[in-house]
């Protein structure tokens, strides 16, 4: 499977990304997140549902498609081998569960790296530059705001046909107007700080200023708006699916277990629970990596 | 934070309370109005007989309106404003004698003229009804239809205020049936004239059923009050009618357990097994018209030409695995088109349902060899699927058994709803897609007429002229064994040519209180108000029956 | 200020203009008709139908038909609620959405300000982590999630709240729960990443060097800007809050705006997608007309 391969150079990008967004400062940092054992934990902690995503489905009999009609919504047990129970059709939960986990671990990862990046440089270029510029670049972000997503989704369909990629380009075609606001009102703010007078006065470009003084200092909220996106874009992916873009059975993801899940709570919860629990400390590790990266490569600490 | 406390809380309580259900209705044991409270699904797009579609819309409609004929407990038509009718020799002129007493809803006496005027609104291009083409029989219709003729020309007239006379072009044995059909309900002419499109909201809407409109808020509920002036109000028992609508199955199962509903419009397939448990008694399995299938675009490869590996792909299927297993709601396996709950009929069937699934799974095996097929060169076609709904698990399903028995490569293919089925009515692309159909009338007819190679919802592009001269032969001979042989003709024609795959019939789920009297499933799961009564555990049957007699004085 | 208002009010006709045209075309654009449904009508009656609402005629002329209603705020005929007009269908819709919306809201800005602030002071001690992991959990439990299991322990299993429903009070509790949970949330992290920054920084310092209370540095310097943030997420956030969400009003059966969004997309009810569309417009436009004004407000260091 393409997703099998692609999976550990994207966490390893994704790594050196989140490092290079401090610019100069990669080593002094990582002494720094080091010291951070919240962090640190979480650290071991991403990396071991990593693994558990990427060879967990070898540690089972079963395979996430195979469908056993007399082991229907069995319960969780270790004795059949069905080590989270199984589904409506008698398909294997933990499997199903790893299986999914690569999906919603590429698009979270995926789509939040790329609305990031949009949504920083243009939020900066807007709050930046300010003036008739500024006004342009917000009322085109109101204008994709307020447009009717699912035309949008459907189309993409109709005329790319369903792949990977359009399914990272919806996504993110959506979440980094957010990121783009917030980056621009406090670009706002901290541009008319000394220390940015100073820049210009000394003849920096804009493209300096933006990446030198200004990104560093947006990278509290930055790194806080990338945790509460990444749970955001996981979920959204199982609407998308909906429409006919993204994960197709008997493929699974995260968010589409959880939605099914929640119509067969009460028959079967832990067709709910298990794929919550996953998503769930997912999300908790990220945040604190968050955490600890932006104090680690908090300028003001320097 | 603060919610999630409070369901850690709530979670330790619920073992001890064990399944709730509660069981007040919303009044009448205290003087209050008598008030059914139904799940209804969607809400209805419209309450205009002639614009609506829908099982929602027309529940409501059947409330509000009353045609010539209804439908009575087994489906069977039964007389509604004409009290009687005749038919002629030739079987082509039906005479029907109004009530004298019919009234519409502001005392006016509902006349022959108002279904003159309807029937003719009914077939109007102007007003363009979704069901326009079910009174096709009727003289004229047709070419009216189609912009050719003015209404006016229409086969019905009014004879004397009281006496409807209805001329057919050609005999038609299931013409009295469309008539039960909402779209020949009768509208109020001066309330359409002057309130146009709005003449359904409350304040506006004149009705002649046992009901009327009294509000009606879009996605929230319909309230509709007794109608003082139904002929029949003195055995009305229900003074007020609420009808909610619920798309999601598992809120509304929510609702009415949480007691806000007295009747649930349907229920989720995965909860039937634990409600029956909790609740017995309460949950109903109603038989009707409907059938689930798959279809197969025989317009193109691979399907074209290759009536063995539509076979093979048919016989492949575990029907009785999908219906016990994975839909769990008491389906019926489906051998023939049309449904065993179809009164005065006896489908044709596959001799294979009741094969040993080795010797069906052999021959299915055998046909997709012969069909040129093998491991070497498996079949490799999309299954499409709309979004929602159990065309997803079947696919799965279906899939999974494709491979299984004959080596298969079928890929499940979803699409938005709309997209799927603009997809499927234009045919270009499909090759196996989902189906389904349901009844609009009691007869045969109603399933056969859907794949003739006119029909507009001959999706697979079936194209027989065996079948369309059986089936077309078969709507204008009168019922009796002539008519019986066409219609076995036409069926068993459409099971051997294989352009779809029948997987069950469809039954509808309801959960109806136990304080809800006076229910019977029915094949087209019509249900009227009027026959209904609410009794409270505890009053006996006579006392609410006396308490009624004074409830339905008052308007 | 007042010019800068009345120039964002001028600069408003064009943006909602062009949201407008992208938006007729997405809609006729996209496969599938208002026509097109489970029951397929004959073609002729097909072909009425499109000619009564002009389906058959080339999409200028369509959109100049359509231009010309809505110039007179005449958002024309719904082709799914037959009965009624897309005027209607907001107008009864929209309150009802934005009660629930505005308390949601109210809870979410209450109980997250001031949550995200102690975090931010007690960093890295429990209070902090109690907080943060509380509003992880918000984040990470769905609405959809959230409001089955209410409905469940709060409704089925004890009757103390009605399932669903319009009525009292009573009906409201938990839609506006479920929909300020992830709110909250948000609101709990900006506030405490930013009460965090605004605390180290040098104007702050300078404030407790000048020896003034506590109180008096926290609410009078950092409140301001610390909400900052906040505030920016709230222009497109309390728009999409106070129109509607469609998960919560179809789990708690309320006849909001949210669930025309849905709907009318799905159903491709041309005039009440671009209805929809355009009053969903004017709030953002409006809401973050008004977080610009309140930003340059807040902090009179903020030029445009």
């Amino acid at each position: 499977m393409a997703v099998a391969t692609k999976s550990k150079s994207r966490k390893t990008r994704a790594m050196a990304a989140a490092a290079e967004g401090g610019n100069s400062l990669g080593r002094d940092a990582w002494r720094r997140l080091k010291a951070n054992k919240a962090a640190m934990a979480s650290l071991v902690l991403l990396a071991l549902v990593g693994l558990m995503v990427l060879v967990g489905p070898w540690l089972s009999p079963y395979n996430y498609f195979s469908q056993d009609y007399n082991a229907i919504w069995d319960a969780p047990s270790l004795a059949s081998g069905h080590f989270f129970g199984t589904d409506q059709v008698g398909r294997d939960l933990f499997v199903r569960t790893m299986t999914g986990g690569r999906i919603s671990l590429m698009v979270g990862i995926v789509t939040t790296f790329v609305s990031l990046i949009i949504g920083v440089t243009y939020g900066a270029l807007a709050g930046y530059l300010g003036g008739r510029t500024d006004s342009i670049m917000m009322r085109a972000v109101d204008i994709l705001y307020s447009l009717p997503f699912m035309f949008f989704v459907i189309l993409l369909v109709v005329f790319f046909g369903r792949n990977l990629f359009l399914l990272f380009a919806a996504i993110g075609a959506v979440s980094w107007l957010d990121m783009a606001r917030i980056v621009r009102g406090q670009t706002l703010t901290i541009k008319s700080q000394p220390y940015i007078e100073a820049a210009r006065m000394a003849g920096s470009g804009t493209a300096k200023i933006i990446a030198r003084h200004i990104v560093p200092n947006l990278l509290g909220i930055v790194v806080v708006y990338v945790t509460l996106t990444i749970p955001q874009v996981i979920l959204f992916e199982s609407f998308l699916s909906y429409l006919g873009l993204g994960v197709q059975p008997p493929a699974t993801s995260w968010g589409a277990l959880i939605n099914d899940g929640t119509s067969e709570m009460s028959v079967a919860p832990w067709l709910l629970i298990i794929p919550s629990i996953f998503l769930a400390v997912t999300l908790f590790c990220f945040n604190f990596i968050g955490d600890g990266l932006r104090d680690a490569l908090d300028p003001k600490d320097r | 934070m603060l919610c999630s406390a409070v369901i850690v809380a709530g979670c330790g309580g619920q073992e001890d309370d064990g399944f709730a259900n509660r069981l007040s209705p919303a009044s009448g044991a205290n003087g209050g109005p008598k008030t059914m409270r139904y799940g209804n699904g969607s809400e209805p797009g419209s309450l205009d007989p002639h614009k609506a579609s829908g099982v929602p819309a027309s529940n409501v409609l059947h409330d509000l309106y009353e045609g010539l004929v209804i439908t009575g407990d087994h489906a069977q038509i039964v007389p509604g404003v004409a009290k009687s009718w005749e038919i002629s020799d030739d079987r082509l002129t039906y005479t029907f004698h109004l009530r004298d007493d019919a009234k519409w809803s502001n005392g006016a006496p509902v006349t022959a003229q108002d279904f003159v005027y309807s029937l003719r609104r009914s077939v109007d291009p102007k007003v363009a009804s979704p069901y326009a083409d079910i009174h096709s029989p009727i003289v004229n219709a047709e070419p009216i239809i189609a912009g050719k003729k003015d209404p006016d020309t229409l086969g019905v007239k009014a004879l004397d205020p009281h006496t409807l006379q209805i001329r057919l072009k050609e005999p038609t044995p299931f013409f009295l049936k469309t008539l039960a059909h909402t779209s020949s309900d009768p509208v109020y002419k001066p309330a359409v004239k002057k309130w146009g499109d709005s003449f359904t909201q409350p304040g506006h809407a004149v009705t002649n059923g046992a009901y009327e409109m009294k509000t009606w808020r879009v996605n929230e509920r319909i309230t509709l009050k007794r109608n003082p002036y139904y002929w029949d109000n003195a055995h009305t028992r229900i003074d007020q009618v609420e009808y909610f609508p619920i798309d999601d199955p598992k809120s509304e199962l929510s609702r009415y357990q949480a007691g806000g509903l007295d009747w649930t419009y349907t229920m989720p397939p995965s909860e039937i097994g634990r409600i029956k448990k909790t609740i017995p008694g309460q949950y109903h399995a109603v038989p009707t018209l409907g059938i689930a299938y798959l279809g197969l675009n025989v317009r193109r490869a691979p399907f074209k030409n290759s009536p063995k590996l539509r076979m093979a792909l048919s016989m492949a299927l575990n029907r009785r695995v999908i219906t016990e297993k994975i839909l769990r709601g008491g389906e019926a396996p489906a051998y023939s088109l049309i449904p065993p709950a179809m009164n005065d009929y006896d489908p044709v069937e596959y001799q294979w349902k009741n094969w040993s699934d080795a010797k069906r799974e052999a021959m299915a095996r055998k046909l997709y060899h012969e069909a040129g097929y093998s491991d070497a060169h498996p079949l490799k076609a999309e299954y499409l699927y709309p979004s929602g709904g159990q065309g997803k698990v079947i696919g799965i399903v279906a899939a999974a058994m494709w491979r299984k028995v004959l080596g298969a490569d079928i890929t499940p293919v979803n699409q938005e709803w709309k997209v799927f089925l603009q997809t499927t009515r234009e045919g270009y692309e499909t090759q196996i897609f989902w189906g389904g159909w349901i009844g609009d009338y009691e007869d045969p007819n109603t399933f056969l007429s859907i794949f003739n190679s006119k029909a507009a919802l001959d999706y697979p592009g079936y194209d027989s002229a065996v079948y369309d001269a059986a089936q077309e032969a078969s709507s204008h001979t009168p019922n009796g064994p002539k008519r019986t042989a066409l219609l076995h003709k036409a069926e068993g024609t459409l099971l051997h040519d294989a352009p779809i795959i029948p997987v069950w019939f469809w039954t509808n789920h309801h959960l109806v209180k136990p304080y809800v009297k006076g229910f019977t499933g029915n094949a087209l799961d019509n249900y009227y108000t009027k026959n209904f009564d609410i009794v409270p555990a505890g009053s006996s049957d006579r006392r609410a029956a006396s308490d009624n007699k004074g409830a339905s004085h008052a308007p | 200020m007042l010019s800068y208002t009345i120039k964002r009010l001028l600069g408003a006709i064009p943006t909602v203009f062009i949201l407008l045209t992208l938006t007729f075309l997405l809609v006729h654009l996209a496969p599938g008709s208002p026509l097109d449904s489970d029951r397929p009508m004959p073609a002729q009656i097909r072909a009425n139908l499109e000619a009564k609402y002009h389906l058959d005629e080339p999409l200028y002329e369509q959109y100049g038909h359509y231009l010309l209603n809505v110039a007179q705020f005449d958002f024309g005929a719904s082709f799914q609620y037959k009965d009624t007009s897309v005027n209607d269908l907001i107008a009864t819709g929209f309150p009802v959405s934005l009660a629930v919306g505005g308390f949601a809201l109210l809870l979410a800005l209450v109980f997250g300000i001031p949550l995200g602030m102690l975090a931010a002071v007690r960093q890295n001690r429990f209070a902090d982590y109690a907080a943060m992991s509380g509003s992880l959990v918000g984040i990470s439990v769905p609405n959809f999630v959230l409001g089955p299991l209410m409905i469940l322990v709060l409704a089925v299993y004890n009757n103390w709240l009605p399932a669903g429903g319009l009525g009292g009070w009573q009906n409201y509790v938990m839609p506006v729960i479920a929909l300020s949970v992830m709110y909250m949330a948000y609101v709990t992290r900006l506030m405490r990443a930013s009460t965090i920054e605004v605390l180290r920084s040098p104007f702050i310092r300078t404030a407790r060097a000048k020896g003034l209370s506590e109180a008096r540095v926290f609410f009078v310097h950092v409140l301001p800007a610390a909400i900052l943030p906040v505030i920016s997420f709230l222009g497109p956030g309390a728009a999409a809050i106070l129109t509607g969400s469609v998960v919560v009003e179809q789990i708690f059966g309320i006849p909001g705006l949210g669930r025309f969004f849905v709907t009318a997309a799905l159903n491709r009810d041309y005039t009440l997608v671009l209805g929809i569309t355009l009053f969903y417009g004017i709030i953002i436009i409006g809401f973050n007309l008004v977080v610009d004004i309140l930003y340059g407000w807040l902090d009179p260091r903020v030029t445009y």
